[in-house]
């Protein structure tokens, strides 16, 4: 009884759905029930996370339909099914018989997928095209609005489009592998398995809403084709379990060669620690323990570069005027006290890259989100409600730049400069994921950490402080 | 030309150093060669004008790495 009035209630509140009759599908990860009418899903939840759907991707229960060519077909959109029926409980069978039309649907669970077969025999008059359509809606005030895209995966590479920009009608008409819908963390996916697709076409719908579509020929007043039905979380292996192809929708960036290790260690270090947080804290530490024999080699490189600044700035002044005697004056003393100068700019350029790539692992992976670290920290893909750490780390940072010696060469206006980058930074981090401010964090802390343990180590270096350069 | 390299040298050129410095705990303060790339790029424009001068300047940029050979004083 109390059954009953839940799920008439349930009815009540669902827009798009009219009947109570829902049929479901359970896969492993997920639960699907299946729409009695037109549309070929109703709603599709994932088990975990909790209160994940379809509708989280695409702003829309259904998001997929198929659709004729001619205003004759038309009417179809607003048919229910003539039958419905549970083959097996992993199987369902939708299927629609008038005077026009056979038309048949055959859910099957595959794995973590569902495959959808569809069978359509035209009676009477026939479209010249079918068209499977794929649709997803931006929504007011998105947090997500940045990530809310189409995208479809041709030649061994996947293109993104954002619904919330105009997207101009565009044809590709090079094999397309799949055809899906993202969000920051989730994706639906189309997969033609055996389908005529001679096209996919993508346009904007409204606004923030575009669609992609499948168009295929009718041929003989038929149309048999068959599709692999996706919505996963974007996890590298889940998807791979699903396609290959499919971890290219995991958006790392530029640097995803870079980022999949990064993923890779702060996943395997998560085994033992069982806290995300930890993780990126221990990660942390161990880059800084790489690196440090690198920092201590150019620490005293750059010792000896400030023993050298004063010599030169005197051969400056001596040889204001005659650069020919200066630059063989330079070269001679490079060459009697042995100038050994640091490794260049190179390696300092290289830790961008691995900065950028960390950068997206902590926006891009799902397993960040929802994840807790701590006290007021319970989702570190989300940014610090309280803006506690950036404050934190702007203020590490100030210290660090107090604790260390500024470069060799670099004049009085430049150092004031260098003053307000903490500040900057502290800004820049005001609403970026929590697990990234943690990182940027303690990599100041420790930062700090070994510049006193070096300075204690190698000495202050007292006079490097007080150059100025005017090379 | 002047103005790019002051903004270079008082705005980009900080931020830069200050965000390496932050990211890898400061290993690579310090140019491999004397003068700086930034001077010894206006010096080459000065002297050369922007294609030649600027060609100088990008092959000196290119040889800022570990396997470049010594380095050191390196003028126009």
């Amino acid at each position: 009884m109390k059954n009953k009035f839940l799920a008439v209630l349930i009815a009540l509140f669902s827009v798009s759905i009219s009947h109570a009759d829902v049929n479901t599908l359970m896969l492993p990860a997920s639960k699907l029930s299946i729409d009695d009418g037109a549309f070929w899903l109703r709603k599709w939840e994932l088990n975990e996370p909790k209160g994940i759907e379809l509708k989280t991707i695409t702003s829309f229960d259904s998001a997929l339909l198929m659709t004729f060519s001619g205003a004759d077909f038309a009417y179809l959109n607003q048919q229910k099914a003539s039958t419905l029926k549970t083959v097996s409980p992993s199987t369902y069978e939708w299927n629609l018989s008038d005077a026009n039309i056979d038309y048949k649907r055959t859910y099957e669970v595959q794995g973590d997928a569902v495959i959808v077969n569809v069978a359509v025999q035209f009676k009477q008059k026939t479209p010249s095209k079918a068209y499977l359509n794929l649709v997803s809606h931006g929504i007011k005030d998105d947090p997500e609005s940045r990530d809310r895209e189409l995208f479809y995966f041709t030649e061994s590479k996947i293109e993104r489009k954002n619904i919330e920009k105009a997207i101009d009608p565009t044809e590709i008409m090079t094999p397309v592998k799949w055809v899906g819908a993202g969000s920051r963390y989730f994706i639906f996916t189309v997969i033609p398995e055996s389908a005529p697709v001679e096209k996919v076409l993508l346009q904007s719908t409204g606004d923030m809403s575009a669609q992609a579509s499948f168009q295929m020929p009718v041929t003989n007043n038929n149309l048999n084709a068959r599709f692999k039905v996706v919505f996963a979380p974007k996890k590298l292996d889940f998807l791979r379990g699903i396609d290959k192809s499919l971890d290219t929708t995991v958006n790392l960036g530029f640097f995803t060669f870079i980022a999949y290790p990064i993923l890779w260690a702060l996943k395997f270090i998560y085994k033992f620690v069982g806290n995300y947080g930890f993780a990126i804290i221990i990660l942390t530490l161990i880059i800084k323990l790489l690196t440090f024999p690198l920092v201590v080699k150019s620490m005293k490189g750059m010792r000896k570069m400030a023993e050298f600044q004063p010599k030169m700035k005197a051969l400056q002044d001596k040889h204001k005027d005659d650069k020919a005697a200066l630059n063989a004056e330079m070269m001679q003393l490079m060459k009697s006290s042995g100038y050994n100068p640091m490794a260049g700019c190179l390696p300092m350029l290289l830790q961008m890259p691995i900065f950028f790539a960390l950068y997206s692992v902590l926006y891009a992976a799902e397993e960040l989100y929802r994840a807790p670290f701590a006290f007021w920290l319970t989702d570190l893909s989300a940014k610090d409600p309280y803006f506690i750490t950036p404050v934190l780390m702007s203020l590490v940072m100030f210290l660090q730049q107090r604790l260390t010696p500024p470069s060799p060469g670099m004049d009085p206006a430049q150092r004031k400069m260098m003053m307000f980058m903490p500040l900057v930074f502290g800004g820049f981090m005001l609403t970026t994921p929590s697990g990234l401010c943690v990182y940027m964090l303690v990599n100041a802390i420790a930062s700090v950490a070994q510049q006193q343990y070096l300075n204690k180590k190698l000495g202050v270096p007292g006079h490097a402080a007080n150059m100025a350069s005017s090379f | 030309m002047k103005l790019l390299f002051e903004i270079y040298r008082k705005l980009l050129s900080p931020f830069l150093h200050s965000f390496s410095k932050f990211l890898g705990g400061n290993p690579y303060y310090g140019c491999k060669f004397v003068p700086t790339c930034s001077v010894y790029s206006e010096q080459a424009i000065q002297t050369y004008g922007i294609a030649r001068g600027g060609l100088k300047a990008l092959s000196r940029i290119c040889r800022c790495h570990p396997f470049s050979g010594p380095g050191g004083y390196d003028p126009v």
